[in-house]
């Protein structure tokens, strides 16, 4: 056992810094894979990041939002007693007590007055005091629900009046100032200053996107037609304050667009309207309608019959289409009909700056509320595209969401060139019978120019 | 830990190439005779010095300076060869003592003499299930506990392949007698 363990005692003391040179080149082999895994690694921790702050920005704002609310209430409540001044005017006493709170912690200290006042008189509360002004004061203070806009307002319009106030303690007036410098302070507290270039900014925008729906409904799995996305356009303008150099708000109008388009295959000889009519079952004549349509029934015009259809005169010469309608019952080409709603959207958008150089680079979040403009069903058939009608049941206002990451790279002077992949969804259901509960989305790249005032 | 190694792996934390090159530089000798140990060819020691520098590199964030960074590196390269027998353990040689009977040191100028090359030369033929059992526990001073964890084997099997790697030992250093060996401890 012994002559075993020194053996490995043996093979311990020989082994002890035993060294060999490691072969050339292996450190180039090292070097290789360690860059590539580090720029790997890069790109990963970048995307990550990206989503992590995708999904954790909106919740952040939430949270502050909420949080800023409640510590409002609080400090509402908590400086409001600390404010309280009580003079103490009686003739008797020819003096002014004070018994103002003015420590660190905004509870209440009371402070003994040197004055030749009966010390009766220093505990007493403002239900005792004769002035006017000061009641108004100690009023306002007192109220929990007292805002400090409202506190400021009230200090300096009743200022004066204190000031007249004779003070012979000259303590009393260190108070009367440190009570002014005190309680303006946290009222008054520095917010993060924004850079002072570049406040406002003005942009112009266009949105090529690609828009589509979500449903909820069983029967869309059965459709007869063939329901597909659109390609839609978006432009307007936006105006963009920047609160601070993260944060800044953003509102605008827009004119956007969302839809769907059913593709139909007709069979030789058969009527695009009939065929349509027939899937709506007992449908009236002045109803285009596919049962298995996920946006709604298409009310179609008048001058829409059933083996004849004339354009819209609004959209073509109307003698011209009078004089050559097209004839349904006699065509073989397919029908699509495409669903395209209108709207004016007015965004309120928050972004944050990411980075500032050498672009800037931003995450936007926000909500836009999307009113009804323009509601039309437009039928194409051999290359030739008319109104023919409109969706019914379309609610006049939807509201949708949105999220993006902005790219602002400087052109010359204050000009940027933005680009900015969004997407957007519907928060709920467009048509307003909620049938099939359809919920329009896009995927779309803003691109425009950016003036920074 | 001397200032200058340790400016050398905060820089290597913060990935600059050339404190890294520093760092294979200064240990890269000496793990390489470590995977040498417990490898059965040295170009299978170069991949696992390959593979156990690139871990230190990419884990170097996760060293604290609460022990010796050489102590540190050298447990990722004996990981390393451990993760190495693992995988290739059905490959493993499976020459038994009596077919290596043939194998010894030369040993003409006594026992005190021999060099570590040689008894490398010698270790490296050691079947290597016994191998890793011998040099992790009379080497690294593993327990039979964790080296039985490490390998993915039984107590027992680690203490009987310690046994039977000493055997194996002795029998090729015929000449190697125990006042020689504890001699050789003492100096």
């Amino acid at each position: 056992m012994a002559e075993q363990e020194n053996i490995d005692n043996f093979f311990k003391q020989k082994f002890e810094g035993y060294s060999v040179p490691p072969p050339e080149g292996l450190w180039n082999n090292i070097s290789n894979i360690i860059s590539a895994q580090q720029s790997n690694r890069k790109v990963i921790v970048g995307w990550r990041w990206l989503w992590a702050a995708a999904v954790l920005l909106p919740m952040t704002l939430g949270i502050s939002v909420y949080l800023n609310n409640t510590n409002t209430n609080e400090n509402t409540q908590s400086i409001a007693p600390s404010k309280t001044i009580v003079i103490n005017s009686n003739p008797e006493i020819k003096t002014i007590d004070k018994n103002v709170k003015l420590n660190e912690s905004q509870s209440i200290t009371s402070i003994a007055s040197k004055t030749k006042s009966n010390p009766a008189h220093t505990t007493t509360t403002h239900q005792q005091h004769n002035n006017q002004n000061v009641k108004s004061i100690n009023n306002q203070y007192n109220n929990s629900q007292h805002s400090d806009n409202n506190f400021l307002s009230v200090l300096k319009s009743k200022s004066a009046h204190i000031k007249s106030i004779s003070i012979k303690n000259p303590k009393l007036k260190t108070l009367k100032s440190n009570f002014i410098a005190q309680n303006y302070l946290p009222i008054n507290k520095p917010i993060e200053e924004p850079s002072r270039d570049s406040r406002i900014t003005l942009s112009g925008l266009v949105l090529p996107s690609y828009s589509y729906r979500t449903v909820n409904s069983q029967a869309i799995n059965n459709s007869l037609p063939d329901e597909k996305g659109i390609n839609t356009i978006t432009g307007g303008i936006a105006i963009n304050y920047a609160h601070s150099t993260r944060w800044s708000i953003e509102t605008g109008a827009y004119i956007s667009q969302a839809g769907q388009s059913i593709a139909m295959n007709m069979p030789a000889s058969v009527n695009p309207l009939s065929r349509i009519n027939k899937t709506f079952g007992a449908a009236t004549r002045n109803q285009v309608s596919l049962s298995t349509n996920s946006l709604g029934a298409i009310s179609y015009k008048n001058n829409v019959s059933e083996n004849q259809y004339i354009p819209n005169s609004k959209n073509s010469d109307f003698s011209a289409a009078m004089a050559s309608p097209i004839d349904f019952q006699n065509t073989t080409s397919d029908v699509t009909i495409k669903q395209l709603l209108s709207y004016i959207e007015i965004p309120l958008v928050l972004r944050y700056n990411l980075m500032q150089n050498p672009f800037k680079l931003s995450l936007a979040t926000g909500i836009s509320s999307n009113i009804l403009t323009n509601n039309q069903a437009i039928l194409t058939q051999e290359g030739q595209s008319n109104t023919i009608g409109e969706t019914e049941n379309i609610k006049p206002l939807s509201f949708s969401t949105r999220l993006g990451i902005g790219i602002d790279y400087p052109i010359f002077s204050n000009f940027y060139f933005h680009l900015e992949p969004t997407v957007k969804y519907f928060i709920n259901p467009i048509n307003s019978d909620n049938t099939n509960q359809f919920k329009p989305y896009s995927f779309g790249v803003y691109t425009g120019i950016a003036y920074s005032f | 830990m001397s200032r200058d190694l340790t400016e050398i792996i905060l820089n290597s934390q913060k990935g600059i190439q050339s404190a890294q090159h520093d760092l294979f530089e200064l240990l890269a000798p000496k793990m390489f005779g470590v995977c040498i140990q417990y490898t059965t060819n040295r170009m299978e020691a170069e991949d696992c010095l390959q593979e156990g520098f690139i871990k230190v590199f990419t884990k170097i964030d996760e060293f604290r300076f609460e022990g010796s960074f050489e102590g540190w590196v050298r447990r990722i390269m004996v990981n390393t060869t451990i993760e190495h027998y693992r995988k290739n353990k059905r490959f493993a040689d499976k020459e038994d003592i009596e077919t290596a009977a043939a194998l010894s040191i030369k040993q003409a100028n006594g026992q005190d003499n021999i060099q570590a090359e040689e008894l490398i030369e010698l270790i490296q033929k050691l079947p290597a299930q016994y191998k890793m059992a011998f040099t992790l526990y009379a080497i690294e001073g593993y327990s039979h506990d964790e080296i039985s964890k490490q390998l993915g084997i039984s107590i027992g099997t680690s203490k009987s392949n310690l046994s039977r790697a000493r055997k194996w030992l002795q029998i090729r250093i015929p000449r190697m007698e125990t006042t020689t060996i504890k001699k050789s401890v003492e100096l």
